[in-house]
């Protein structure tokens, strides 16, 4: 990979990764430092990554990058929680549904947040997540299919609710 | 296996999440278009799926790797890119030039500062005179010739002084109004010149007989050089500045400034000596 080939993937993939990281854990500078991390990773190991898997290795390294922020976030208590990335998150939609919808994906756990956003906004395959968060692809379907089925019921439960 | 009414719901996530092959979306859509109450259960769960939110990562910058795109520029397209060395041109005012004319003020500002401080003494001297006390008086003998004069001033001019024996005989020439009528006729007689020290005027300035008397006897001795004294007096009292003992004015010029012409000259003298010692000093 060239220095010109890395910067295209900045240009190209840049905002993908961060928007992955930034709707899971909802503060914009830890998705900064994670992205940068990234990116630094894809650097240092660009003789080796194929120019194909580019993406979906800056998916994983950011994922995995994540995983560890979160896992930090939650034995200090002193940092913000997922109630913050609801509200962050929600500041972003006016759309009633879609502020519904995304209450009820912050109340999903991480893997299913994950699995939700890399299916939705990047359109990756069963498989491709199943790479990038170091599934296989049978548990890719599964806990995708829970939590589509949790959102489902959420938003019959809402809509009741306001009906 | 074939979609039912059992396994839909997986069939439909499925069919949403674009995993299924063309066939299966086919008989997914076929199923739905035979059960339509079923239609509503795919477009709620077609809900749960997130539209696109355009979020764009603002420091791109952070992540590119631009030394190592300088390294891989072509030297001389860089070489173009880099800032060409500029003449640096000092400011007028450099530390040295902003040193040499503060100098020269503070010699400007000490000069005509000396030359007031000088004037300011004269005047306080002459002041002074007019009105010096008794006891100061006494240690300078000073003869005051009350002459007639026709002029209305009444300032005292110094005309005559004489350095003898280790003391200062100052001889000034008083003008009074009262006495303008007076005849002037008789300077010509010592003793007249006496009288007329001790008139008044004069006595009532200096109050002192034996100051005035010592005065006159030592000029009384020397009466050729005294009556020589008095025709001077008495020929230039009309015109006072033929009496002026002062030096021409050898004051230099310079645009508007005045440089005091005797100070120089002393300085060129003292110059002028060393170098002759000099001379003569390489001569032997």
């Amino acid at each position: 990979m060239t220095v010109q080939d890395f910067n295209n993937c900045v240009d190209n993939y840049s905002d993908g990764v961060y928007r992955f990281i930034v709707k899971n854990i909802g503060h914009e500078a830890d998705a900064q430092d994670i992205v940068q991390t990234a990116f630094e990773k894809l650097w240092v190991n660009r003789e080796k990554v194929e120019p194909t898997k580019v993406k979906s290795y800056l998916f994983t390294i950011a994922y995995h990058n994540m995983i560890d922020h979160i896992r930090k976030q939650k034995n200090n208590t002193t940092t913000h929680n997922f109630d913050d990335v609801k509200t962050q998150v929600s500041l972003h939609d006016n759309n009633e549904l879609k502020q519904i919808l995304l209450s009820a994906i912050n109340d999903l756990n991480p893997t299913q947040k994950s699995l939700i956003l890399l299916k939705d906004y990047e359109g990756y395959s069963y498989q491709e997540i199943g790479e990038i968060m170091d599934l296989s692809e049978s548990q890719v379907r599964v806990y995708l299919h829970r939590a589509r089925l949790i959102l489902k019921g959420k938003l019959i439960h809402l809509k009741k609710m306001s009906a | 296996m074939k979609i039912n009414t059992q396994n839909y719901e997986t069939y439909f996530l499925l069919y949403l999440d674009n995993e299924l092959t063309a066939s299966e979306q086919k008989e997914v859509e076929l199923f739905i278009s035979e059960n339509p109450i079923y239609k509503n259960e795919l477009d709620i769960i077609k809900q749960t799926i997130l539209e696109v939110d355009e979020v764009l990562f603002q420091d791109k910058v952070t992540l590119y790797r631009l030394e190592a795109m300088e390294a891989s520029l072509n030297p001389v397209f860089k070489n173009k890119l880099y800032l060409k060395d500029v003449k640096i041109v000092d400011g007028y005012f450099t530390k040295n030039k902003i040193r040499s004319y503060s100098a020269i003020a503070a010699l400007f500002i000490l000069y005509f500062g000396y030359n007031s401080i000088q004037k300011q003494v004269v005047q306080s001297n002459m002041a002074l005179n007019k009105g010096t006390s008794k006891s100061q008086l006494a240690n300078t003998p000073v003869l005051i010739i009350n002459k007639a004069i026709n002029t209305n001033k009444q300032a005292t001019y110094p005309l005559i002084t004489n350095a003898k024996a280790g003391k200062n005989l100052a001889v000034f020439v008083t003008p009074q109004r009262e006495n303008l009528n007076t005849p002037m006729n008789n300077t010509n007689n010592p003793n007249s010149l006496i009288s007329e020290v001790s008139s008044a005027d004069v006595i009532l300035n200096i109050n002192s007989q034996d100051i005035a008397s010592a005065a006159v006897s030592q000029l009384a001795n020397e009466q050729s050089t005294a009556v020589a004294q008095s025709n001077v007096v008495n020929n230039t009292t009309p015109s006072l500045n033929e009496m002026n003992t002062e030096d021409p004015d050898r004051g230099i010029y310079i645009a508007n400034f005045e440089i005091d012409g005797d100070k120089l000259r002393g300085l060129s003298r003292r110059i002028g000596a060393f170098l002759k010692r000099n001379k003569s000093d390489k001569d032997k």
